[in-house]
């Protein structure tokens, strides 16, 4: 058995909810939540490196999971339709009495162009700085910053929060620390 | 707190319920084991073929990057500017090459929302080269809770930092991309309040735009500079990853040459545990630029500040040939965003690692030397440093903020001059606008002539 092999096979025993759920975030059908998992391990795995620990793997591939929604949304010529529609059936009612669910923030992000939501997934769920995020999705800093900016003022609009680009920029605290979700 | 990472985090939090205890399928979890698999039967394949080569050709390269990773520096490298790039011919004589006047109107802007310039003159006009840059420039402020826009203008400015109005463009937000120094016209995109962004180009004389097909970048989205200093685009959705746009408008899908197997020689020849690669820039058409960072870093666990966590390469996929440009440990900050400026090699450098940088420089050798200009005050909160296109050695690049708290201020650009050590700054930070309407934005394209 190869080094990678049981740090797999723990993974996939593990965490697979927790990469399941990541992914449901993002997409729109359970089946392509797990399409997307599946990429995300095969990418994460597929390149030559060492994992110190589950949690560290777990890291990697739930931000692949992010990445790889981005990819996978180019690839798809309809896919923006059904983003755009992806709202309007699954918004809660609350919204027109100005309460905001996290059914509603869902279907707001899956709303989101590619790459806004990648963006803003990586800011506001993963807690990446502006410059991490950047590296991750392989964008220069200000484009980031810009798409960032962009899907707050949707997310604000839709969901009626105050969100600003400077709100989610804790993970450089975090990450010193060592924390890993 | 404003509520919506709340929102965020209780949705993942239902969706991790709805999953319960899914578990991937026994034949799906064997469908990834095997690409899994196969995807490094491949690399150790790769990796087999490349040594007899490696072995012959590495040279210099390697015996450099393994040498400056174990901590020692090698005195006499090859150097990457050891022979800097010829600086811009001097300009030419007016009544020999001096260009046909367009029919500007000469006229002058005056607004306390734009920077000190002057009228357009057929001189002025005559002695325009490349080097020369076009910006579009309009301020934006919030006033109470309203946004407010001042006069959009287009100047010409000369490598010194003299600018000169050539078109005042009232209505929608319009940013230059592409320009040909002495053309009449310029690839833009524009902005429409409420409405999407398209490509067009300017007419520099009338003011106005005649749309065309195509993506329509705004400043942000400059991703590296090519081969012949011109700013190649970050792509949008639908798009290829990267879009070279020329001064007519017209749009072609760019692809870095020499990306093939880039990555993969820098991961072999780096020899870092964890060590994560991915082609950056091109470099030239036998090689390309790329950037690196080990995992242990970029997932913040137990690291040793001592060890190399950020690196630049130049590889020779062909050959098998890598050699390190620039390398820095957890104490010495980062280096990101890399790209060519004529015969040089910059990038983002300085500040934490997991935070934004501070610094722009030239890399060379296993050394950053600070583009001229840089720690200069130019502008008050710059964290955010772009690429915006280079001429010879001069390189033109901006400056602004929001990399650390998502601020945005005006950009402030400049042009240094990577063999002189001399810059000039073409547009500065907007100083002593009314009280309340200080700009958060500024400049809203460069496009340096060709």
């Amino acid at each position: 058995m190869t080094a990678w092999e049981p740090m797999l096979h723990a993974l996939v025993t593990e965490r697979y909810p927790r990469l399941l759920a990541r992914a449901r975030m993002l997409t729109v059908s359970k089946a392509e939540a797990e399409d997307l998992v599946q990429e995300a391990i095969v990418a994460t795995f597929a390149k030559p490196r060492r994992f110190a620990s589950l949690a560290q793997a777990e890291q990697y591939v739930r931000r692949a999971i992010v990445t790889h929604s981005m990819d996978a949304s180019r690839k798809a010529v309809l896919e923006r339709e059904r983003w755009d529609r992806a709202p309007v059936t699954t918004a809660s009612g609350d919204l027109a009495a100005g309460v905001a669910s996290s059914v509603d923030a869902v279907a707001a992000l899956r709303g989101l162009p590619p790459r806004v939501r990648a963006c803003v997934a990586l800011r506001y769920l993963e807690d990446l700085s502006i410059a991490e995020t950047a590296r991750q999705l392989d964008l220069t800093e200000g484009a980031v910053k810009r798409y960032v900016s962009d899907g707050l003022a949707v997310l604000n609009a839709r969901l009626g929060t105050e969100a600003s680009a400077g709100d989610s920029d804790h993970a450089v605290v975090d990450i010193r620390k060592g924390a890993v979700k | 707190m404003n509520g919506l990472g709340e929102l965020f985090d209780d949705a993942e939090g239902r969706a991790t319920r709805d999953a319960g205890d899914a578990r991937l399928p026994a034949d799906e979890f064997g469908v990834v084991h095997t690409k899994v698999r196969k995807a490094h039967a491949r690399r150790s394949a790769l990796r087999a073929s490349l040594v007899a080569v490696a072995v012959v050709v590495l040279g210099a390269g390697v015996v450099y990057g393994a040498t400056w990773f174990g901590g020692t520096q090698v005195a006499d490298l090859p150097s990457l500017s050891a022979t800097p790039s010829e600086t811009p011919s001097p300009s030419p004589n007016p009544t020999e090459t001096g260009l046909a006047w367009p029919g500007f109107t000469g006229s002058l802007t005056v607004d306390p929302h734009l920077p000190s310039a002057s009228a357009i003159t057929r001189d002025v006009w005559a002695s325009v080269e490349p080097g020369w840059s076009l910006i579009s420039y309009r301020e934006a402020w919030v006033a109470g809770d309203r946004g407010e826009l001042g006069p959009l203008v287009v100047y010409l400015v000369s490598p010194e930092g003299d600018r000169y109005e050539l078109v005042n463009v009232p209505g929608e937000t319009v940013s230059v991309l592409a320009w040909e120094a002495g053309s009449a016209t310029a690839a833009v995109s524009v902005q429409p309040e409420g409405d999407p962004s398209y490509a067009g180009v300017l007419n520099l004389v009338t003011g106005e735009v005649t749309p065309v097909d195509g993506y329509a970048p705004y400043i942000w989205s400059v991703a590296f500079l090519d081969s012949e200093g011109s700013p190649v685009w970050t792509g949008n959705d639908g798009t290829s990853a990267y879009v070279a746009i020329a001064p007519d408008g017209t749009q072609a899908e760019y692809s870095i040459p020499a990306a093939e197997g880039a990555a993969e020689i820098a991961i072999d020849e780096l020899g870092l545990p964890g060590v994560d690669c991915a082609v950056a820039a091109p470099y030239d058409d036998e090689s390309s630029l790329v950037h690196c960072v080990t995992a242990d870093w970029a997932e913040g666990l137990e690291v040793d500040p001592a060890d190399i966590h950020f690196a630049v390469v130049r590889v020779w996929p062909a050959d098998a040939r890598a050699e390190l440009l620039y390398g820095v440990t957890g104490d010495e900050g980062r280096v990101s965003n890399p790209t060519r400026a004529g015969d040089y090699t910059v990038g983002s450098t300085g500040g934490a690692p997991n935070e934004c940088s501070t610094q722009y420089s030239v890399l060379a050798n296993g050394n950053a030397t600070a583009v001229p200009g840089v720690g200069s005050n130019l502008h008050p909160l710059g964290d955010i440093l772009l690429p915006l296109g280079s001429v010879g050695s001069v390189l033109t690049w901006g400056v602004t903020s929001g990399c650390t708290d998502g601020v945005a201020t005006p950009i402030v650009v400049v042009n240094s001059d990577l063999a002189s050590d001399e810059y000039a700054v073409l547009v500065p930070y907007p100083e002593g606008r009314p009280a309340g309407e200080e700009p958060n934005e500024s400049v809203t394209g460069v496009a340096v002539g060709r």
